[in-house]
């Protein structure tokens, strides 16, 4: 919407700076239309620098764990760096294929141990606070922004964690 | 544009001739010129792999291009009062063609890079004596349409380039680039002999040496070293000894210009005030356009991951936009002048502008398009109608070392603009990055701070973009209104 309103009323402008005949008329329309535009500008920026219309909308989900190979390689760790971060390999339950969490500098992973094999995802995203601001902003927008996603995995102690060196 | 058959205009000569006839093969002929310019720029990993050359070497193919073309403009004055203008394009096509063949036939780095030179040396003939003609075969009072018909090749072959190469890159191979140009090139070349006449009266003015050989090395040394600026930074000795070089044989060149009596380049145009206004004016666009053209692909490219490819069409609808609007503007031009236009455009350039001072990794690619269109819908309605006010600001005579003058300083700030908006944005890019140690402790951090970096960059580079465009738009309130004749003429009637 806020594209459209930009697009419109910089013909809107340049047909009343151009054409117009000076008067009032012309002097308003010329500052109305210029105030849309630059509206319609800080808008798309606010919304794209600060959210703006948006709100943080968390869907958690738990899934059962099955060791990726066996109890001594149920979870295997590749550590990107020397510091903490790493990205997890791991198996959903009846799944042949493994998982991985997403490498990316918002995802945080943590590991406790529990009776359960279990990882709960939180993933957090950019969703649109209400219809409005959908209206507004969702023309050329495309899928939810990620904020940030965590990754909570419980396995028994039994489970091993191997560490696989990357690359 | 309508040929009035009962009247047609008469060339040089005192001949009649088909003035649309005429219009059409320069228009044709100058696209299929003028689109090489930036042709090459998405095939350069292609010919990197292909000739074994570092990214550094395959620049060349394009600054090299542009260095000859820079030189070759000054000099295009002096030809144009000597020779036949017939006979001068076309003579700028045959090289234009032989540089093509060339081209097309190189089996090695060399050879490509001196193909591209000889194109160039066509091109930069070409470009100016379009330009003179464009404005020399209409009356002063339909040279807006004109000159906005012209602004067609100027603003839209460019930016076409680097799609259409892509797209023949993505399909056939790097040669197919030069073998379309060929039989479009040619055709014009068989055409021009029976639709293109001596429309400028020449005069047996000798040429002067040793200006040819100042500008050479003055433009030649202050173009290479301002398009050495993105690589090797201002600190550069290479750099700041060209430029000093530059600076001094341009000083040389200017003094010695103004105190010929037949210069090889009339530089005292700029003594008209309304023609130096728009010089810079138009200079300013060109500094405002030319960085942010450069600088957009490779934020399309590095920030948002997309292909050559993609860069090339999110930048198309923008191109478009001031292919379609160049001949309206250029119409609006001849009724009303260019102070109106030009001020709206600067307004919507600078307000353009502002929006990409705060783009992020997420920017939606709709939203780029849309206000780089806008963006290019402003710059459209300063560029041409300025300079047309400048021409005609000039006496018949001058149009042809005026619009040398011009495009030699239009060349000259697009090149510096780019150098300044690129060592901008690269320095600052380069201050802000994470430490190398942030790599090895924590590498998705650095990747994230790298992204912010090269952000921080961007943003400034814009920063001193807008600052041109803003300068730009306070210049354009100096413009006189109803500068256009047909006002006056329509003044006078009534």
């Amino acid at each position: 919407m806020i594209i459209i309103l930009l697009i419109l009323a910089t013909f809107v402008f340049s047909g009343a700076m151009i054409f117009g005949h000076t008067g009032f008329n012309r002097s308003l329309t010329i500052l109305i239309s210029f105030i849309v535009i630059a509206g319609s500008l800080i808008g798309l920026v606010g919304n794209d620098t600060a959210h703006w219309g948006m709100r943080q909308v968390t869907t958690t989900t738990i899934s059962d764990l099955e060791p990726v190979k066996s109890t001594d390689a149920a979870l295997m760790v590749k550590h990107l760096g020397t510091g903490s971060e790493k990205v997890i390999v791991y198996r959903l339950a009846n799944a042949t294929k493994t998982h991985h969490t997403v490498a990316a500098a918002n995802t945080t992973i943590k590991q406790t141990t529990g009776t359960s094999a279990q990882v709960q995802v939180a993933t957090t995203r950019w969703q649109y606070r209400n219809h409005f601001s959908k209206i507004l902003f969702s023309l050329g927008t495309g899928q939810p922004q990620v904020s940030h996603r965590q990754y909570l995995f419980t396995v028994p102690t039994s489970w091993k964690t191997v560490t696989v060196k990357t690359k | 544009m309508p040929t009035n058959n009962s009247t047609l205009p008469l060339d040089a000569n005192g001949q009649p001739y088909h003035r649309t006839w005429l219009v059409l093969t320069l228009l044709v002929g100058t696209f299929s010129t003028f689109i090489t310019q930036t042709l090459l720029t998405t095939a350069f990993p292609t010919l990197m792999s292909y000739f074994h050359i570092s990214a550094n070497a395959v620049q060349w193919l394009t600054t090299g291009f542009m260095l000859i073309m820079g030189i070759m403009i000054p000099v295009s004055a002096w030809m144009l009062t000597r020779i036949n203008s017939k006979y001068l394009y076309l003579a700028a096509m045959v090289i234009f063609g032989l540089g093509t063949i060339l081209a097309y036939l190189a089996v090695n780095f060399q050879m490509l890079l001196i193909a591209r030179m000889i194109q160039a040396m066509g091109v930069g003939i070409s470009a100016p004596v379009f330009q003179t003609i464009m404005s020399s075969v209409y009356p002063p009072e339909k040279r807006g349409s004109a000159m906005g018909t012209a602004g067609i090749v100027i603003g839209l072959a460019p930016a076409i380039g680097p799609t259409l190469s892509g797209w023949i890159i993505d399909n056939y191979n790097w040669r197919a680039l030069f073998l379309f140009i060929m039989p479009i090139n040619w055709a014009v070349i068989i055409i021009s002999f029976f639709t293109l006449r001596k429309v400028l009266p020449t005069s047996k003015q000798p040429i002067d040496w040793w200006s040819v050989l100042i500008s050479t090395i003055g433009f030649g040394s202050m173009l290479y070293g301002f398009s050495s600026v993105g690589e090797s930074g201002w600190g550069d000795p290479v750099v700041i000894t060209t430029l000093i070089i530059g600076i001094i044989f341009i000083g040389l060149f200017v003094h010695r210009q103004l105190h010929m009596d037949q210069p090889l380049l009339e530089l005292r145009v700029f003594k008209i005030p309304a023609f130096t206004l728009s010089a810079i004016l138009t200079a300013l666009a060109y500094m405002a356009m030319m960085g942010v053209e450069m600088l957009l692909p490779l934020y399309i490219q590095t920030v948002l991951g997309r292909s050559a490819m993609d860069s090339g069409l999110i930048l198309l609808p923008g191109a478009i936009m001031m292919g379609i609007m160049s001949p309206i503007t250029g119409r609006i031009f001849d009724h009303i002048g260019a102070r109106r236009l030009a001020m709206t455009g600067m307004l919507l350039l600078t307000t353009g502008t502002a929006f990409f001072l705060s783009i992020t990794a997420t920017t939606p690619i709709l939203w780029i398009i849309v206000v780089y269109a806008i963006r290019m819908f402003g710059l459209t309605m300063v560029t041409m109608p300025v300079t047309t006010t400048g021409i005609n600001a000039l006496p018949f005579n001058l149009i042809s070392h005026g619009t040398a003058a011009n495009n030699t300083l239009r060349q000259v700030a697009a090149s510096m603009g780019t150098a300044v908006l690129i060592s901008v944005y690269s320095s600052v890019a380069k201050w802000n990055l994470p430490s190398q140690q942030l790599l090895t402790t924590a590498p998705l951090r650095y990747k994230a701070a790298t992204v912010n970096a090269t952000l921080t960059g961007y943003h400034m580079a814009f920063i001193v973009s807008l600052i041109f465009c803003a300068f730009g738009f306070i210049l354009s309130c100096f413009l006189k209104a109803h500068h256009s004749v047909k006002i006056d003429q329509e003044d006078d009637a009534a």
